[in-house]
């Protein structure tokens, strides 16, 4: 067991020791557990698939380092009974369907506002890490406080998306217009 | 339990203590300002690992940070573990240790690692060993970049002039106190340090560095990092450095060096299970100096102005496979070809190295890594009256297996591992280098250890084949200094322990002591009979004949007193008595007072605002008697703004309390030291 955990912690957690002499940043694992978790307290539409056999597709915008570790739970996990499959878009203009869409740290803020039209409607959870993400139209944005990761929703914007968002999640969350 | 308050709070009052009398002022850490301590909670021992089924509410009590007992290394064992988790003395220096120290140079970044004495002796020449030992050829200490050995077989130390890497694309630097034979190999005598450069993925994109000031003259670097798909990422990247000179007064030694390097990365990930590395660089560089050296003929002896030619490069190879948690092997090879010419000797050498090692769980509860590794050195060498290695040209081969099973006789709670590596070299019969380690959890914030190793230094090129010749008691006789065909291997018996904890979410310490039993060290033989040439040469042989005892330890401390201010510090100790050797006690004195008993760091992290921060540094450390250096205190400093994103500009002071200061000499061949000046330079960093 004590094995499984070392190499479990190892295959999630790739050094990346940037902050903190001594300390270890799990930033970007804990985004990706997030973002998995965010799979399971959301409710999508039912024409946001095909069919049940269509997988559920996480896509990211940008480089980021959520995306190994994302690669792994998507490996081995499944989000209501589909296949979990992450895709990642260079560009604004490459993004296609997907269920979730992480907004890297790596896009800036102008290029927000022609994504946010462009996916206005569409059932898709846009999730961003830049400060003001949310209330310039994404669902939820990331940020950090007291050592932890927290998020914030803007419940207006989740419903132009025709998500359903659990109590849970947003008894978690700090609400922002 | 009292016992542990006790310790934790005295360790804390130490730090508290030794911060205000290193004149350290406050500062701080933690660049995204709202990060304050480590984790624990639920979890197991690893704090730093993270259970994918975690739910909501469990995942927003997670600690972004958590603390160095969770640090990833894999340097004790060849496997992944953690600093908890590791029966050795290990320390971790972090990128943003490196980054917040200011420091250019690999070297210099050492200095942050307890039980490492680092001394520059000119402006491109150090004195760097582990736990004792130290001079300009220290040869117990392993050093390796990527997994590739980096010393120089020729004399069994490190020529730290030609190691560099981009210091940004650094993941970590482990350095491991105490013998690392097993899983290293001969020469792990001391320590292991070993250098970890980023994978290519996690370096995409641009890089561009460049600064200057009045030592570090101009230094400039460019990385760009690609990706042909998801699976296979590149790097490549050049840097660039003029240094000055060290301060000589009027002798004016002209020491200052440059040098240029190219290499590149890439990593392929075929499949799930593997995964591929090659990557490659090279490196050209001149370094100036002094020395004297020998003449048969009057004066006999005369002052070299000279610039050594540093050339040379790697390429490695490197494929893993990680079939299961408990199963998995790794197949290694790299090719290096070094060139260093100077005025009065020179040598050119390739060196090609195969490594295997395969992990495997045979039976529950035994975790089982076992290996293979051949190297093969070819050298050249091109000497003079004053020095050579005979034969001129020589092949040194290694060829060695290795076993080492760490057994859980309480899960989570005890873990005993026992390995042995058997190693043949030219010079030498199969030796055995075994280790016995014991790791105790008294629980998920404390772990103790202790380990008994034998480790050897195999013979090199300098203990075979060496000879020397120096200035003898009268005009025209010299002594003539020979290696010795038959020099046994030096071994030692090392019993090491220690303790980490990490009391509180603030506050982590970490101690570790030894005592090391040293045998065959080598020394002089007695003169033999002079040879009239003319000149007359007393000839005087290397032996095995002194023994030591050294004993020591290393305290380490971080704590994070506030969300921005966070102190690290540590605190080395080190005695040794060397005794025997012939009427010559050149080696005996040598061992007994070439490194500094005391050695203090502390390091001070201070975040002003966002985009604001400000780091500083003590050092102190003590005199040195048979390099002739007394002791100092020295500082550094550095202030950085983050104007956005992409850009950061820093202004660093290095040495500034004096306006120079001497670190160590060269006592073994007539190289001219130069002291340490103070140091400012600019730097701009630019990333995309």
């Amino acid at each position: 067991m004590a094995c499984l955990a070392i190499v479990l912690g190892g295959n999630l957690a790739p050094v990346r020791a940037w902050q903190g002499d001594g300390y270890i940043n799990r930033e970007h694992q804990l985004k990706a557990l997030f973002l998995y978790n965010f799979g399971h307290y959301v409710e999508w539409p039912a024409q946001a698939f095909v069919d049940a056999q269509q997988p559920f597709v996480i896509g990211l915008l940008g480089s980021s380092p959520v995306e190994s570790t994302l690669r792994e739970i998507a490996a081995t996990r499944q989000i209501a009974g589909r296949g979990i499959v992450v895709k990642r878009f260079d560009s604004h203009a490459d993004v296609t369907a997907c269920q979730i869409l992480f907004v890297s740290r790596a896009i800036t803020v102008e290029h927000f506002d022609a994504l946010i039209e462009d996916l206005r409607g569409l059932p898709v959870l846009i999730v961003g890490e830049r400060e003001g993400f949310a209330s310039r139209g994404g669902c939820v944005n990331f940020f950090i406080e007291s050592n932890k990761i927290r998020f914030e929703i803007n419940r207006e914007e989740a419903k132009q998306h025709n998500l359903r968002m659990s109590a849970k999640l947003l008894a978690l969350a700090r609400i922002v217009q | 339990m009292i016992f542990r308050r006790f310790v934790n709070t005295a360790a804390k009052i130490l730090l508290a203590c030794a911060t205000l009398a290193g004149g350290v002022a406050r500062g701080q850490d933690a660049p995204t300002g709202s990060l304050s301590g480590p984790a624990g909670g639920t979890s197991s021992q690893q704090t730093g690992s993270l259970n994918p089924d975690m739910n909501l509410e469990q995942l927003v009590q997670q600690d972004v940070l958590v603390p160095s007992l969770s640090q990833v290394v894999n340097t004790v064992d060849r496997q992944e573990s953690t600093v908890g988790h590791s029966a050795a003395a290990v320390f971790v220096i972090t990128p943003e240790m490196i980054k917040r120290s200011g420091v250019r140079s690999i070297p210099e970044a050492l200095r942050m690692a307890p039980g490492i004495t680092v001394a520059k002796i000119t402006s491109s020449t150090w004195a760097i060993s582990a736990r004792g030992f130290n001079g300009r050829f220290a040869n117990k200490l392993l050093v390796q970049i990527d997994r590739r050995v980096v010393y120089t077989p020729t004399f069994g130390g490190v020529f730290w002039d030609i190691q560099d890497v981009v210091l940004e694309d650094i993941e970590r630097i482990e350095v491991i106190r105490g013998p690392g034979t097993v899983a290293w190999g001969s020469n792990a005598v001391n320590g292991v340090i070993n250098i970890i450069t980023k994978n290519s993925k996690d370096t995409q994109g641009a890089l561009v560095q460049s600064g200057g000031g009045n030592y570090q003259q101009d230094f400039n670097t460019i990385r760009y990092g690609g990706r042909v798909n998801e699976d296979f990422t590149w790097n490549f990247w050049g840097k660039q450095f003029d240094r000055n000179r060290g301060w000589s007064g009027p002798e004016f030694v002209r020491d200052g060096w440059r040098q240029q390097r190219v290499g590149f990365r890439t990593d392929w990930t075929p499949t799930e299970e593997d995964s591929v590395l090659v990557q490659g660089n090279l490196y050209n560089g001149y370094d100036g100096e002094r020395f004297d050296n020998t003449i048969p003929f009057p004066p006999f002896s005369e002052v070299e102005n000279d610039r050594t030619h540093v050339s040379g490069g790697d390429i490695q190879f490197r494929w893993s496979r990680d079939i299961d948690e408990d199963t998995g092997w790794q197949f290694q090879t790299y090719y290096l070809v070094r060139r260093r010419h100077l005025s009065a000797w020179a040598e050119d050498r390739d060196m090609w190295d195969v490594d295997f090692q395969y992990r495997f769980s045979p039976a529950e509860y035994h975790q089982v890594i076992a290996g293979a590794n051949y190297r093969h050195n070819q050298d050249h060498e091109r000497g003079g009256f004053s020095f050579m290695l005979i034969p001129n040209s020589f092949l040194t081969q290694w060829a060695s297996v290795f076993a080492e099973d760490k057994m859980t006789l309480l899960e989570d709670e005890m873990y005993f591992t026992l390995g042995c590596r058997l190693e043949y070299n030219t010079f030498g019969k199969f030796r055995a280098e075994p280790t016995a380690r014991l790791l105790y959890l008294p629980s998920d914030r404390a772990s103790m250890w202790a380990a008994v190793s034998r480790a050897i230094r195999n013979p090199t090129r300098f203990d075979t084949g060496i000879r020397l010749r120096t200035s003898g008691p009268a005009p025209a006789v010299f002594f003539e200094f020979l290696g010795n065909p038959n020099f046994e291997p030096e071994s030692v018996i090392a019993y090491e322990v220690g303790y980490r904890a990490q009391p509180d979410d603030s506050f982590s310490w970490d101690i570790a002591g030894y005592i090391n039993d040293y045998r065959k060290l080598r020394g002089l033989g007695a003169p033999g009979a002079p040879i009239f040439l003319p000149p007359v040469l007393i000839p005087i042989e290397l032996q095995n004949n002194i023994s030591a005892v050294s004993y020591g330890a290393e305290l380490t401390a971080t704590w994070q007193i506030h969300d921005d201010w966070q102190l690290f510090g540590s605190y080395s100790l080190f005695e040794i008595n060397a005794v025997g050797g012939g009427p010559d006690q050149f080696f005996v004195d040598q061992y007994n007072g070439s490194t500094a008993h005391n050695n203090i760091y502390l390091m001070s992290s201070w975040d002003l605002s966002d985009t604001w921060r400000f780091d500083l540094i003590g050092r102190y450390m003590d005199s040195v008697s048979f390099a002739g250096v007394p002791k100092y205190i020295e500082s550094d400093a550095r202030l950085t703004w983050t104007a956005s994103d992409n850009l950061e500009i820093s202004l660093i002071g290095q040495n500034i309390l004096n306006p120079h200061h001497l670190e160590y000499t060269d006592f073994e061949l007539g190289l001219y030291d130069t002291q340490v000046r103070r140091g400012v330079y600019g730097m701009i960093t630019w990333t995309h």
